[in-house]
């Protein structure tokens, strides 16, 4: 937990009042899974009904308490763990709770994360009823033997059921959840996975790299030997064929690791890179605001006790200087194809960022690394895969 | 002064010196043994922590002798390392006799020998103790042997002692009284007194230890210093009790301190003579020697900024180390920094950590270089003290280079190895003896470059632990040197060229190549590193530039986690030097030195 713990609401009310959002993306974080991923380092796992119940008491008291009420709301996610193991009467009392507390009348996404292997007819139903529409579907890979690998509890054929579900369901804005780089993973298999994606005509494509994080079972096999990271080449091929048979499929990659049909991105995350004001509640959600950035505390008892102390603990509570914001506009900025205007953010911060930056920007062109047009700068194809590295540079 | 001896203990490394200095201290009751801490004589930390002697101490002790008079004995402290043998010559210069102490399990050393030698030299009567009989490995009837038959001193006049145990204190407080000489000097002859040593006190300034050997220095007095010219007035003399006590003069024969509000150890160095600056003697003592560097490397800022302080903290320690030297220097790749001139390697690392420790800067090293001397087409001969100021090959006739004699004393199983290590030093064979049952000396030209490094070490490794070394500078000699440039995308990165043998150039460069590709970081673009002697690329290898990074989501939650990682990241290549646009880490400067000897 952080050291600074200042009360969550206070500077929230101070926010409110000083510079209220013209309107906010809003993230609900359930934490609750069937069974933990090995590889996974988000917040979630197996959680009894009771546990249930007292964090969605938990939940609601946290909204309730919110000083951004009545607020006009574009965007809302629900992601975990896996928010579609809630049960469905919940769901329906957390977004009635949402419709009371917030404007909700002019949204435009509504997205809720599932899981191939537990998905029904009537949690779509419901969602349905309730108001998402949009699903993103974790899908990960549609080789059995890679998703056990995974510590998924689906199969390749529960994907295809799912799929058909949400179809049937009436849901005409689908995401997968697509991983590469996977342990013993080779490129003929990965090319697979990508070609079934493909067959199931999503609207969206999330591609990530299997990343080995601390504190993870993976991570332990990895220290320990009995886990060869993957090889880098390798990955390497992967996300070049992903990216180009992406393209010639009509999807546009809009972000490093975020793949679109036309006017199908996902705003709610479109939000995140633009730095527009998002609201998180629940254990480890995070928000942004005037400037100011906060997540809440990634430990669930913790979360949970704050109903009785009225203040959610936070982990991450921060307002940079703007030499350090403009860093990590740039960071944001540069993992999206549309990139920055660079008057634009120096207006924004108050610095010139043409000069401050004028070294790494005319080094990186060099490389071929990034590209500008007057003041608008975005990362190349090829400098999207270095993105790190080069967005590094700009930080401070 | 009839009452007075002068001595000092001198001895191999680790033979217990320090400890029976702290025994004689207690046994006169020169410093109450509540007070005791053990090695008190050691008055740095560092020393300490390094459990090396560097700086001496002269300590005043009181004796009643067997005849029932009191008796002053002025012990005279002396580093046993081989990089600070001027030093020690000055410590011997100030006494008439020593105590050599040897231990009783390992028997004569390399340094045992080359310490005897200087101390015959100065005409010092010695006492020699073996000492550590306590220890169960201890062999004092074979040691006394040695001592015979290596050092020539009659065994019976060998005394046995435990400085842990205390055992045999006395015996030798009685010897030094009865075998070593008083000292001789005219005290009505103008002032004539040896600057030993010396230190520097923020409020005295420098602090010099003296011996006198003519005439009275007393507070008050103008002196002046004969090889430095500089003249000041006493503000205190005294004795070392251990602690500094004033007392009104010091005399022909003693041996004590002044201080004159002297703020540079320039104006007062180690060796020379302090005269009268009214009736000054008419010569100085002999044996002044203007301390000489033998090791050169350049130190610089990692980060460029913190020039200031670098400088800071080299002026400072110089304060007390009068063998120090250092002059601004420039690297095209390294930016500002010093040439910096130590006695040898030792003193070299204890310089480089105490400026990392007290000034807090982080340093980037260059690799150790001797001086060598060119003969130019030109029929020019030049110095030079850094591998990239030396001028092109074909300017070049030919090249010299420092020698060592150096003396190595092992057990007879690892004499082979021995041979196979100083050969494969460009070493030349002079000499080899078998001076004990299982004890062999040899004696070997080595060129001072090939011992710069870690031939001390690896002669340990090779011998189990039991060899000992020890070198004296004899001068240059030619030899086929030549100097690796090595490239970095085709820029010369001067820091990182180095001098090597001709017939080792090929390995080396591509030794020293295959190294940078294992620690320089893939950078955006390829990465060619070339091993050049002169226009000539002998190696080379690339490094191909990074491809991608991991893809990784990047939302809400991960924002700000994500910028402090990639911050630390660019805090970590910050760390390294920027050399044209290639991060290089200081591990790549001292990987040529590493890769020096394979």
């Amino acid at each position: 937990m952080s050291e600074l713990s200042p009360n969550a609401r206070f500077f929230q009310t101070k926010l409110a009042k000083k510079c209220p959002p013209l309107n906010l993306g809003i993230y609900i974080h359930i934490p609750f899974c069937v069974e933990k991923c090995p590889y996974c380092d988000f917040i979630s796992g197996p959680i009894g009904r009771s546990q249930q119940d007292n964090y969605l008491e938990a939940l609601r008291f946290e909204i309730l308490e919110s000083p951004f009420h009545n607020i006009p709301v574009e965007t809302l996610f629900f992601g975990g763990g896996t928010p579609s193991e809630m049960q469905s009467h919940r769901i329906a009392e957390l977004m009635q709770l949402l419709h009371d507390c917030f404007d909700l009348s002019q949204i435009k996404e509504a997205t809720i994360e599932c899981n191939p292997g537990t998905l029904t007819f009537e949690n779509l139903a419901c969602f349905d009823q309730a108001g998402f529409n949009r699903i993103s579907l974790g899908a990960q890979s549609f080789n059995d033997a890679h998703l056990r690998g995974l510590g998924r509890i689906h199969t390749a054929e529960n994907i295809f059921e799912a799929h058909e579900m949400i179809c049937r369901s009436g849901f005409q804005n689908v995401n997968l959840d697509l991983m590469f780089g996977l342990i013993d993973q080779t490129l003929e298999e990965f090319k697979s996975d990508l070609d079934y994606s493909l067959t199931l005509e999503p609207q969206h494509l999330s591609l990530y790299h299997l990343t080995i994080e601390k504190g993870t079972p993976y991570f332990d096999r990895v220290q320990s030997g009995q886990l060869r990271p993957v090889d880098e080449n390798l990955a390497s091929q992967m996300l070049q064929h992903a990216c180009s048979k992406l393209t010639h499929a009509e999807y546009h990659q809009y972000e490093i690791s975020n793949f679109a049909l036309k006017d199908k991105q996902c705003q709610h995350n479109q939000r995140y890179w633009s730095n527009s004001a998002t609201l998180g509640f629940g254990v480890s959600a995070s928000s942004y605001i005037g400037g100011v950035r906060w997540t809440n505390t990634l430990v669930l008892n913790d979360y949970l006790t704050s109903t009785s102390s009225r203040c959610v603990p936070l982990e991450v509570f921060e307002k940079l200087n703007p030499r350090a914001a403009l860093g990590e506009e740039m960071m944001l900025g540069l993992r999206t194809d549309k990139g920055l205007d660079l008057d634009l953010v120096s207006e924004k911060y108050g610095l010139d960022a043409n000069s401050i930056f004028s070294k790494e920007l005319r080094e990186f062109e060099r490389l071929k690394l990034l590209s500008r047009h007057g003041p608008k700068i975005k990362l190349t194809r090829q400098g999207f895969f270095l993105a790190d590295s080069l967005c590094a540079e700009f930080l401070e | 002064m009839t009452a007075t001896r002068n001595f000092c203990i001198i001895a191999h490394i680790d033979h217990g010196k320090s400890t029976l200095a702290d025994r004689l201290l207690e046994k006169t009751g020169t410093l109450g043994s509540r007070a005791m801490r053990n090695q008190v004589l050691d008055k740095m930390d560092l020393e300490r922590e390094r459990g090396i002697t560097i700086k001496m101490a002269a300590v005043h002790l009181t004796h009643s002798g067997a005849d029932g008079s009191e008796y002053t004995l002025n012990l005279i402290d002396t580093p046993g390392h081989v990089d600070f043998t001027y030093e020690v010559s000055r410590s011997l210069a100030a006494c008439e006799g020593a105590l050599l102490v040897v231990d009783a399990a390992q028997g004569v050393e390399a340094q045992t020998l080359a310490n005897v030698n200087l101390a015959l030299s100065h005409n010092l009567t010695i006492i020699p103790v073996i000492n550590k009989i306590d220890l169960p490995a201890a062999d004092p009837e074979r040691v006394k042997k040695e001592i015979e038959e290596t050092l020539l001193i009659d065994s019976s006049e060998c005394l046995l002692a435990s400085a842990k145990e205390g055992i045999g204190i006395e015996e030798i407080l009685n010897a030094i009284v009865e075998r070593i000489p008083p000292p001789t000097g005219d005290i009505e002859a103008p002032l004539r007194g040896l600057i030993f040593d010396s230190h520097f006190d923020p409020y005295l300034g420098i602090i010099a230890y003296i011996r006198v050997f003519d005439g009275v220095i007393k507070q008050g007095m103008k002196v002046r210093m004969m090889a430095s010219q500089h003249e000041a007035e006493v503000s205190g003399v005294g004795v070392f009790g251990p602690g500094m006590e004033s007392t009104e003069d010091l005399c022909s024969g003693n041996v004590g301190f002044m201080h004159a509000a002297i703020k540079s150890i320039g104006q007062c160095q180690v060796g020379d003579t302090i005269t009268s600056a009214l009736t000054p003697a008419s010569a100085p003592l002999a044996g002044y020697r203007k301390v000489k560097p033998m090791v050169y490397c350049g130190l610089y800022p990692v980060d460029s900024d913190q020039f200031p302080e670098l400088r800071e903290g080299l002026g400072r320690l110089q304060l007390n180390d009068a063998a120090l030297s250092f002059e601004p220097e420039t690297s095209a790749a390294l930016g500002f920094g010093f040439r910096c001139g130590f006695l040898g390697l030792l003193h070299s690392e204890i310089i480089q950590e105490r400026l990392e420790r007290e000034s807090g800067v982080s340093l980037v090293a260059t690799s150790p270089s001797v001086i060598y001397r060119l003969n130019l087409k030109n029929g020019s001969v030049q110095s030079y003290d850094n591998p990239s100021s030396w001028p092109n090959r074909g300017d070049i006739s030919s090249v010299e280079e420092p020698y060592v004699d150096a003396t190595i004393i092992t057990p007879n199983q690892y004499v082979g190895s021995c041979m196979e290590l100083c050969n494969d030093r460009r070493g030349t064979f002079k000499h080899m003896e078998y001076t004990g049952p299982d004890r062999v000396v040899l004696r070997y030209k080595l060129p001072l470059a090939e011992i710069l490094l870690d031939f001390f070490d690896s002669l340990k490794s090779h011998t189990r632990g039991y060899a000992s070394f020890d070198y004296d500078w004899i001068g240059y000699h030619e030899g086929k040197l030549v100097k690796l440039d090595i490239r970095i995308n085709n820029e010369p990165v001067d820091a990182l060229s180095f001098i090597t043998h001709k017939d080792r150039a090929f390995n080396r460069g591509k030794a020293l190549v295959k190294r940078l590709k294992g620690i320089l970081p893939r950078q955006l673009f390829d990465i060619r590193l070339q091993a050049a002697l002169g226009q000539k690329v002998i190696a080379a290898e690339k490094i191909p530039a990074l491809r991608k990074n991991v893809v990784a989501k990047c939302y809400g939650g991960d924002v700000s986690r994500k910028r402090k990682l990639l911050a630390k990241q660019k805090e970590g290549k910050k760390r390294m030097k920027s050399i044209g646009r290639v991060d290089i880490p200081q591990e790549a400067f001292l990987s040529v030195l590493k890769v020096g000897n394979e």
